[in-house]
Formats: C-alpha cells, sequence, structure tokens
C-alpha cells in the first residue's frame, strides 16, 4: 500500500504544472543561450545532420563543450518535458473521458480532447527525431555524372544519372541573372536488383525508392557558357527511419491545432450568445425567451 | 519600391497624430492607405527582383499585418494611440534597419518555403498585437486602480457612481486581455504552421527537418516554447491573473522582436539613400 502512494506520488510529481512551467523556462533561456554559439560557431553543428548525434557527441560535441553545452542541456530538459507531457496529459486525459457525459455533445468532447492530441503528437514528434537522430543513414558527398552509376551498400543499389536538363535565366529585366541557372531536373534511374525506378530529381523535389531518399544539394553548371565545366549532380541520400513518425507527428498535432481553435470558437460564440441574451432580458417584458420559456 | 514603403511609414505616422487628436475616421483611413503601400512595396519588390527572392522581408511585412488588425479598434472605442503608435514604429524599424538580402529561387521551389516565411510573418505580427492589447490592459488597469485610490480617499467610502465606473474600467481591461488572449492564439497557431512548414521544406531540400546551421531556429524555438506555456497559465492559478497574464505577453513580443525580429534586420542606414 505504502509502495502504491509512492509510485502515485512520484506520478503526481512529474505531471505535476509547475514542473512543466520550470522545464519550459529553463528551455527558453537554454535556447536564447544557444543562438550566440549557433551563429558564431555554425561548423560545429551542421555536421550532426550527417554524422548522427551520437557520433557528433564523440567528436565535435565533447571536444567542444563550451560551445555545445546549450544543446546538451537542452535534449536533457527534452527528455524531462517528454515525461511530464506523457504524464500530464495522460492525468488530465483520464479525468475528461471519466467525466464525458457532462459535455453537451459528443462532438464538443472530441474537441475539448485537442490539448491533449497536440501533446500525444508532439510526443511522437520528439520519438521521430529521436529515431532519426540515433539511427538514419546518411550518405554524403555523393556525386553523380550523366551516364555514370554509384552503389550504395546499405541499402545495396545502385544509381545512375541518365540525363541533365538545367534552365538558364533568359529574360531581360535581370541582367546580373543573365545565363544563370533557374531549374535543374536529373533523370534518374534506381536498381537494386529486385525493383527498378526512373525518376527526376530536382530541388526540393526529392526521389524516394524506398527505404531512402535521395536529395539534391547542388550541381554543375550553374552558370551557362563562361569557363566550361562538367555537368554532374551532388546528391544527398538519407536512411532516415524516423520521417514517418515526426511526420505523422506534425500532421496530427495541426489537427490538434485546428480542433483547438474550432473549440475557441465555439466558447466565443457561445459567450457572445449568453450575452446577447443577457442584453435582451428585461423583467417584466413577456414575449422574450427567459419569461416565455422558450 | 522603397519610396512607397517611405510613403507607407509616413501615413501611419500621420494615422498616429491623428488618433492623438482623437480623429479615429481620419487616422482609420490614413493606417489602411498606409497598408495598401506597404503591401504595394512588397508586391513591387517580389516583381522587380524575380527570379531572385527577397529574404528577411517580414520586417516590412509586419507592420501592414499589424495596421490591418489595428483598422477596426481605431475606428471602435477599444483604439489607442498605442495601435498606430506600434505600426509606425515597426514600420521606422524596417525604414532605418533595411536588409535587402535576395537568394536565386531555386532552392524555394516549393509552397513549403513561402508558407514557412508567410506563417512566421503573421505569427509575429499576432504576438505584437498581442503585446498591444497586453499594453493597454496594463496602463488601464494601472489607471483603474490609480483612480479608485484617489475616489476613495477624497470621498471616503465606495459610492454608487465610483463602483460603476471601476465596473466600466474593468470590464475595458477583460476585453483587453480576451483580445491579447485571441491574438496569442492565433499568434501560436501561425508560428507553429510556420515551423511545420519550414520542416517540411528543410526535409525536402536537405533530408532533415531542422538545419542546424541557422541561429534563428534556437530562438524560433524560444519564442514557441515562451507562448506554450503561456496558453497553460490557466493550468497555473497564481499567474492566471490579468496583470501577471499581461505581464507574460508584453514581455512575449519583446521576445518576438529581439530574438526573431531584430536578427533579420541590418545595419542602420538613412532611408533616402535607399531610393
Amino acid at each position: 500500500m505504502k509502495a502504491f502512494f509512492k509510485l502515485k506520488n512520484i506520478w503526481a510529481f512529474w505531471g505535476h504544472i509547475n514542473l512543466t512551467l520550470v522545464i519550459i523556462a529553463l528551455m527558453v533561456v537554454d535556447l536564447v543561450a544557444g543562438y550566440h554559439p549557433l551563429k558564431h560557431y555554425p561548423e560545429l553543428f551542421a555536421p550532426i545532420n550527417d554524422m548522427g548525434f551520437l557520433v557528433w557527441c564523440k567528436t565535435y560535441g565533447f571536444n567542444y563543450l563550451d560551445q555545445t553545452l546549450w544543446l546538451f542541456i537542452l535534449v536533457g530538459l527534452l527528455a524531462l518535458l517528454s515525461i511530464n507531457t506523457f504524464v500530464c496529459t495522460t492525468q488530465r486525459m483520464g479525468r475528461l473521458i471519466k467525466h464525458r457525459r457532462s459535455f453537451p455533445s459528443q462532438f464538443q468532447f472530441v474537441l475539448r480532447l485537442s490539448p491533449h492530441i497536440m501533446h500525444y503528437s508532439m510526443l511522437v514528434m520528439f520519438c521521430g527525431y529521436l529515431i532519426s537522430y540515433l539511427g538514419a543513414g546518411t550518405h554524403m558527398g555523393k556525386v553523380l555524372l550523366p551516364g555514370k552509376s554509384i552503389s550504395l551498400s546499405s541499402p545495396a543499389c545502385t544509381i545512375t544519372l541518365k540525363s541533365l536538363d538545367i534552365d538558364y535565366y533568359q529574360g531581360e529585366r535581370m541582367p546580373h541573372m543573365e545565363r544563370r541557372a533557374i531549374n535543374a531536373r536529373a533523370f534518374l534511374e534506381i536498381d537494386d536488383g529486385e525493383r527498378q525506378k526512373s525518376a527526376v530529381l530536382g530541388y526540393n523535389s526529392p526521389v524516394y525508392f524506398a527505404p531512402i531518399s535521395i536529395h539534391l544539394k547542388d550541381f554543375a553548371p550553374e552558370t551557362k557558357g563562361g569557363m566550361s565545366r562538367n555537368k554532374y549532380i551532388h546528391v544527398i541520400i538519407k536512411n532516415d527511419p524516423g520521417k514517418y513518425y515526426y511526420s505523422s507527428g506534425m500532421l496530427f498535432f495541426t489537427l490538434g491545432l485546428f480542433m483547438y481553435l474550432w473549440e475557441k470558437r465555439i466558447k466565443t460564440l457561445n459567450t457572445k450568445h449568453t450575452e446577447n441574451k443577457n442584453k435582451n432580458y428585461r423583467p417584466g417584458r413577456i414575449g422574450h425567451g427567459q419569461e416565455s420559456g422558450q | 519600391m522603397h519610396l512607397s514603403f517611405m510613403a507607407a511609414a509616413f501615413c501611419y505616422i500621420i494615422s498616429l497624430a491623428l488618433m492623438i487628436g482623437s480623429r479615429r475616421r481620419a487616422s482609420a483611413f490614413f493606417m489602411g492607405l498606409g497598408c495598401s503601400l506597404n503591401l504595394l512595396s512588397l508586391g513591387v519588390r517580389y516583381y522587380g527582383f524575380f527570379p531572385m527572392l527577397p529574404l528577411y522581408q517580414g520586417a516590412y511585412l509586419i507592420p501592414c499585418l499589424v495596421g490591418a488588425c489595428c483598422i477596426k479598434p481605431i475606428l471602435a472605442s477599444s483604439g489607442h494611440p498605442i495601435h498606430p503608435l506600434m505600426v509606425s514604429s515597426l514600420a521606422l524599424t524596417a525604414l532605418f534597419f533595411p536588409n535587402d538580402y535576395y537568394l536565386p529561387v531555386l532552392q524555394f521551389k516549393t509552397p513549403f518555403a513561402h508558407a514557412f516565411v508567410f506563417f512566421g510573418v503573421v505569427g509575429k505580427a499576432m504576438f505584437f498585437m498581442a503585446g498591444t492589447w497586453a499594453f493597454l490592459a496594463l496602463i488601464r488597469s494601472a489607471r483603474q486602480s490609480r483612480e479608485r485610490s484617489w475616489q476613495t480617499s477624497e470621498t471616503g467610502d465606495e459610492t454608487e457612481s465610483i463602483v460603476k465606473s471601476q465596473l466600466v474600467a474593468s470590464i475595458s481591461t477583460s476585453e483587453n486581455l480576451k483580445k491579447m488572449g485571441n491574438a496569442v492564439i492565433l499568434g501560436f497557431f501561425f508560428w507553429t504552421l510556420s515551423i511545420f512548414s519550414g520542416a517540411v521544406w528543410s526535409y525536402l531540400g536537405w533530408g532533415s527537418p531542422v538545419v542546424w546551421d541557422d541561429p534563428l531556429m534556437t530562438t524560433t524555438m524560444a519564442v514557441w516554447l515562451y507562448f506554450t506555456l503561456f496558453l497553460h497559465l490557466h493550468l497555473i492559478p497564481t499567474l492566471y491573473k490579468p496583470f501577471p497574464r499581461a505581464m507574460f505577453a508584453l514581455v512575449g513580443s519583446a521576445l518576438v522582436f529581439v530574438g526573431t525580429l531584430m536578427p533579420e534586420l541590418g545595419m542602420l542606414r538613412w532611408p533616402g539613400g535607399l531610393s
């Protein structure tokens, strides 16, 4: 029994709103403090995406602790916030479900769940980031020449650049943009022995070949004419198992956000309706809602 | 294009002067004119430099959005010179600290890139509006308490007319707080959409939802967390009172200015040198 109460107290402590207040306040201070190192030493942080968080910690992270400490503190606070959010929202959700019959309609009850949808979505997002930074594989510095292939070992596949089309600016309004590239399309063929895929790669238009995604980082030549340069593309190849989690987290968080706004709207309309009703109320005037009982 | 923005800033200042002189309609007219000129300057800027895209346009668009939100209160009784003052200050900041930085359209070839910029600017504008309402709530509640202490000391007790005037003042304060709360909710909504759009853009372009070489990422997240906390204040009874809430929103809009708007500003330059 004693152990049960102890557990209950621990559960209550982790779900307390004052803990949220302290954690978020510390996170705000920590993030503001992180602005300076990130602005003046971006080269220390840029490799996180390429090498993953653990390898980054062992190299840049621990070796430049003066500049990276804020990030370690942030990760710790994020972990605390995740526990706090989970416990707090689970407690409140339990209470809401218990009192669901007191809501005027089922719909309003569902809308009332919106903050909890956002909280759980945020946790799914955090999980996605965690998986991504601990388990994602990145192939950096892969350069493809037209007609040439590169092979990947994990997952085993071959990527061939069939051709590269570049559009150059031809308008007259911007003389300094003349002959500069404004669009690039790389025609790729990917083969893993069982599957074959032909796709067009462009800026912000990656090619997916499960489980990898290929992103265009750079290409050449970016200007037409002048010094003749070979055509090539520089790609980032990612194998990120966390993307499904953080993208679905974002989607559900957005849904929760819309539901929250909807709930607020209904509340505002109800308040206005009550205020109007009170304004129209005149004691002794029969025929108005309250007196006639309509 | 810079001239149209200068004209817009001039209209905002006229609107402020008219508001101080209690000429609400004329003030609203100049505010509307200023917003139109401001929008025109942005349109011209985008058109004139395409296929280069002007980054850091937030400082130019924010006065327009805040100004558009201020027209209704200026016309109604809830308006105060603080509204055009806020818009004028923001416009003058953009005018004296211009940051005309242009990037090729190549890396913006997705609607998410534009959504990131636009939603972020709307979010900032809403947080500034929240700051304005918070400031109004604070000065009205301060005036209310000052009047109350003065009247009580004069008459010795609270007569019916004093109670009535205090009731009107407290209603006005609560109206301001309500508007402040709504502005924060809208700001949080757009700020979140901006962060998510930025994450999707970053993923499409670089294969990761976080770009680790942009220091603004930290202050953007700090602002988001700060207003997350604001939206949780109703769960903390000691802080869910008019004064702490208004102070919280006011500090929040200062954080938005210092953390996310100031880094996007350029060096001090005299506006005449722009045209």
